[in-house]
């Protein structure tokens, strides 16, 4: 064998080093498609029956809350990805799945579970990645998102800020539905979307990509006069 | 100790404010204790209840539901006498023997029968997960009244109950209009009334009263906190996200299995080689 043909082999063995040492680094979660685990959430609150009056509800009625009132979601804006979506409000379709938006331009806010900014319980935001008719959409990058990226959900006259914590890639078949949809727990936003190989014969997506978000601050109306909260005391 | 609540009757009646008086003893300790609400559905008759001899509930007025109360699972003697009587007057109705189970939530409804006797009928109410985005209506003839149907948005959604009876039913969450007709007939008994069915939701439904004194009515309770989940978010339908930019787990495993196929063919390369010029 040639001199010539030893320094291509080591070339390709440097080469291929390297890229087996940046595909592991991404797989095991250095990359911006990290999956960083995320602390499990506490399991969903037993049943907590409870008689209300036929009288004023000031809880989810059978329909969707009225998209006109304020604290509805409206808008979803990721900076640093220069993403901005519009938020509708969907309910169930009838396969009993979140029924999502047609377009891949919108996003679906789950309205029978708490609004983005509500106190309690995990604020559901879910769209489709990309659809045979639309073809892809602007959540095809929330697999870039990093833990810390900020998250605003703005309705009419609010402006609801949060922090990634954690973007998951999920098995469809294991995604923990009463986390991911808990109506009583810690105050969550999560955005789901689709994510990883896609099947045709097996049902296209095989994952759901969960990207879990904690509030950080929640800006009061502007034509509100209210004292000033010292900074030390504003919810991280 | 008395905790003030607030009541309801569909039908007209006041809302009028009525409490337990805590029976039992200590703290509620959920783990032995059972959910129970009370529903006085005998026209006329301010009454009070009384449990294993103890006074329950004062002044318990017609077509007033209470609040479901916790309370020490285990068995109980109820005795419903004329408000003022006391313990040991003449039971209106009485049942013994009440069997109340550890985590079951419950109604007892005082009510007449079809043939217009007090009656004490404890219901167990279904707190089961209902699917997302649906409803749990749970109806209950407690009317001194023949068989009706019960209809929504005059649908019959329930047919032939018949006193003490229930029926159940997981309907699309949303408004409806209820009214109750007389079975196999568009003979409506009471109604029609617009009746909330919330997402996640059991609304009981109680027809009471008397046909014969022409004053049948609807109570109506409903407990919360049952709703199911989505059973997935079906997130993307074309494929092209992948086409474009690849799955990120996909292709990076991919490019490891390169890469190590890539190391093992030029590492034997290698490793040949240097045995040639060894030897």
């Amino acid at each position: 064998m040639t001199r010539k043909g030893g320094r291509l082999w080591l070339a390709v063995l440097a080469v291929s080093v390297l890229l087996a040492g940046v595909a592991s680094w991404r797989l095991t979660g250095g990359g911006s498609s990290q999956m960083v685990t995320e602390q499990t959430a506490p399991a969903p609150a037993e049943q907590s029956p409870s008689t209300t009056q036929l009288s004023p509800v000031d809880r989810p009625s059978g329909l969707p809350r009225d998209a006109g009132r304020s604290g509805v979601p409206r808008l979803l804006a990721i900076p640093r990805l220069s993403l901005e979506m519009p938020i509708v409000p969907v309910k169930v379709d009838r396969d009993g799945a979140m029924a999502l938006p047609e377009k891949p331009t919108e996003i679906g806010w789950y309205a029978y579970g708490p609004r983005p900014g509500e106190r309690g319980g995990s604020a559901v935001l879910g769209g489709h990645i990309d659809s045979r008719q639309y073809g892809s959409g602007p959540l095809a990058a929330l697999r870039r998102l990093h833990k810390g990226d900020e998250v605003v959900v703005r309705t009419v006259s609010t402006r609801h800020t949060f922090r990634v914590v954690s973007v998951r890639l999920i098995r469809k078949q294991a995604l923990p539905l009463r986390t991911l949809f808990d109506r009583d727990g810690e105050q969550r936003l999560r955005i789901i979307t689709c994510g990883g190989p896609y099947i045709r014969s097996q049902g296209g997506y095989q994952n759901n990509l969960v990207v879990t978000a904690i509030p950080e601050r929640t800006t009061p109306p502007p034509d509100r006069s209210m004292p000033r909260s010292p900074a030390g005391k504003v919810q991280g | 100790m008395r905790t003030l609540r607030r009541l309801l009757a569909l039908g007209g009646s006041a809302a009028l404010t009525i409490g337990f008086i805590v029976i039992g003893t200590g703290p509620a300790h959920a783990a032995d204790q059972a959910t129970v609400s009370i529903l006085h559905g005998i026209p006329g008759a301010t009454v009070d209840v009384y449990a294993n001899g103890k006074a329950l509930l004062k002044n318990f007025k017609p077509g007033t539901l209470t609040d479901p109360q916790m309370l020490p699972a285990g068995s109980y003697d109820l005795k419903v006498v004329k408000a003022g009587d006391g313990a040991d007057g003449d039971a209106v109705v009485e049942a013994n023997n009440v069997k109340v189970p550890v985590g079951a939530n419950i109604t007892v409804v005082a009510h007449l029968t079809a043939k217009a006797k007090p009656a004490l009928t404890p219901y167990v109410n279904d707190v089961s997960t209902i699917p997302a985005g649906k409803a749990r209506v749970i109806v209950r003839h407690d009317a001194a009244a023949p068989a009706v149907d019960v209809r929504a948005n005059k649908e019959p959604v329930f047919t032939d109950l018949t006193n003490p009876k229930q029926q159940s039913a997981e309907v699309d969450a949303g408004t409806i209009k209820a009214d109750v007709v007389l079975a196999g007939t568009d003979k409506v008994a009471i109604g029609p009334a617009s009746l909330k069915l919330a997402e996640g939701t059991t609304t009981i439904v109680y027809a009471w009263g008397s046909a014969e004194d022409d004053n049948l009515k609807l109570a109506v309770q409903t407990i919360s906190g049952m709703h199911g989940t989505p059973n997935g978010v079906p997130g993307g339908s074309g494929g092209q996200a992948t086409a474009q930019a690849g799955s990120p787990v996909a292709a990076e495993a991919a490019v490891l299995g390169l890469a190590i196929v890539g190391i093992a063919i030029s590492g034997s390369r290698l490793a040949k080689r240097r045995v040639t010029i060894t030897r």
